[in-house]
């Protein structure tokens, strides 16, 4: 939304706009982090994410002062995010589940990230030099809103579904008293 | 990004964009779809799995009742054939004496009464020890397949010996009489399928398992037959072996030697020593 008014108003090569979308950018990629962080059960990855986020910040900050070179960052970033996605996927195919992946909402979140960061990986590492070239950035436009709509499209699904919840299968039913097949039972026939 | 850098022809970008884009488009929804697909595959095949052990669960808990059912058919037919008769022809002679007032006649009937009462108490100590044999309660699972085994030997018709390496600590009694079960059957199914000469009994110690390894030299099985024959419906004897051993959380392996002069079957049970 930012970068679509702002681009509207033609400030796009503004240094206002640049250092929002550098800060964008890091928030983003913190999120996301975040939550990976929640959603996975690799102790020792739940240690290293920190720690990368960490490098990741220094890194942008690096970038945003010194180099000045804003697809560094996005591409860094969305180098990341594929990586935690696949990783995510990995970690879901080894688990022994027994309900199908796409009824769990943090799926349609992680592939809203895996579309949207996929489709606009050149886009974005294109973009520091072919910000000149009137065609690409009408191209920008086109590409980058309609994977925002389709992440947020799929960001909407994971926020309507319900999570499945297992049902237990056993006979510890409310129906039947608590002590039903306890020693108590046999003690209280006698 | 070099080439781009270079050659900022607006058509090559577009280009690069455009097959880019798609190309990286094209591989997220290849990987959601590979998982996706891949997950389903497997969810498939351990519930397919899932129902061949449920399958052979319920076959094994079939076979276990049915088992129950013919053990308790042949101990009321044991008492009702055999018991049954003796006792009412011991009643019969203790009625004569009620007759016959004849000291002479009423000594024989008595005797003769006696003589029916002590087949009758032999006939029931015997059904006890076939539920439980003394031996293996009194004096622990090598003495009772010593007995076993020289009671086999006895028939003259086969070579069966035993020997126990290290048994310096008893098992549970239900642990030894699971583990007494299992080699009778087995033995048992040697004597009547494998016209075999001998057979040999060995047991040994390793960490925390114990071992017992059968040796015969008639037809026996193999590990696939018996897995074969485990899963059909009909016999008994092996699933009653397989469900044993289930209880026992053991194992059991039937192999041939690599001279194919004999068979071999191993129990490995883990040591669950007796208070």
């Amino acid at each position: 939304m930012v970068s679509f008014i702002l681009h509207k108003e033609g400030h796009s090569a503004d240094p206002l706009v640049e250092t929002i979308y550098d800060i964008f950018t890091v928030a983003e990629f913190c999120f996301f982090a975040g939550f990976f962080y929640y959603i996975i059960s690799d102790k020792s990855l739940k240690k290293i994410i920190p720690v990368v986020v960490i490098l990741f910040v220094a890194s942008s900050l690096i970038d945003f002062f010194l180099v000045l070179d804003e697809s560094f960052t996005s591409g860094v970033q969305a180098v990341l995010i594929l990586i935690m996605c696949i990783y995510y996927f990995f970690d879901q195919l080894k688990k022994p589940n027994s309900f199908l992946i796409y009824n769990n909402i943090n799926f349609w979140v992680i592939i809203s990230f895996l579309i949207y960061v996929a489709g606009t990986f050149f886009l974005y590492i294109m973009a520091e030099n072919m910000v000149p070239n009137k065609e690409f950035r009408k191209e920008y436009v086109i590409i980058n809103f309609s994977f925002n709509l389709l992440k947020n499209i799929l960001l909407s699904v994971a926020m309507l579904m319900k999570e499945e919840k297992v049902t237990p299968n056993n006979f510890t039913d409310t129906h039947l008293s608590g002590d039903w097949d306890s020693i108590k039972s046999i003690n209280n026939l006698s | 990004m070099y080439f781009l850098q270079v050659n900022n022809n607006p058509d090559t970008v577009s280009t690069v964009l455009f097959f880019g884009t798609l190309g990286m488009f094209v591989m997220a929804i290849g990987i959601v779809v590979f998982v996706i697909f891949h997950q389903r595959k497997v969810i498939r095949y351990q519930l397919q799995m899932k129902k061949l052990e449920d399958d052979k669960q319920q076959m094994l808990l079939q076979a276990s009742i049915r088992f129950q059912e013919e053990e308790r058919q042949r101990i009321a037919a044991d008492l009702h054939d055999d018991a049954g008769p003796l006792l009412a022809t011991a009643r019969l002679y203790l009625n004569e004496n009620l007759i016959h007032q004849e000291p002479a006649i009423q000594l024989q009937s008595i005797y003769n009464a006696k003589q029916i009462i002590d087949d009758a108490i032999q006939l029931i100590r015997n059904i006890s020890h076939s539920l439980m044999p003394p031996t293996l309660k009194n004096f622990g699972l090598e003495s009772a397949m010593t007995d076993l085994f020289q009671k086999m030997n006895a028939s003259g018709n086969l070579n069966a010996s035993v020997r126990f390496h290290d048994y310096r600590v008893r098992m549970k009694l239900e642990q030894e009489l699971l583990v007494f079960r299992v080699i009778q059957e087995l033995v048992t199914n040697i004597m009547k399928h494998s016209n075999s000469g001998f057979i040999h009994l060995t047991q040994n110690t390793n960490g925390q398992n114990l071992y017992f390894r059968i040796h015969h030299d008639g037809k026996g099985l193999i590990q696939s037959e018996f897995d074969r024959l485990n899963n059909v419906s009909t016999g008994l004897g092996l699933k009653n072996i397989q469900s044993r051993i289930k209880v026992l959380k053991g194992r059991i392996f039937f192999e041939i030697d690599a001279s194919h002069t004999y068979y071999k079957v191993t129990i490995e049970v883990p040591k669950e020593p007796a208070m």
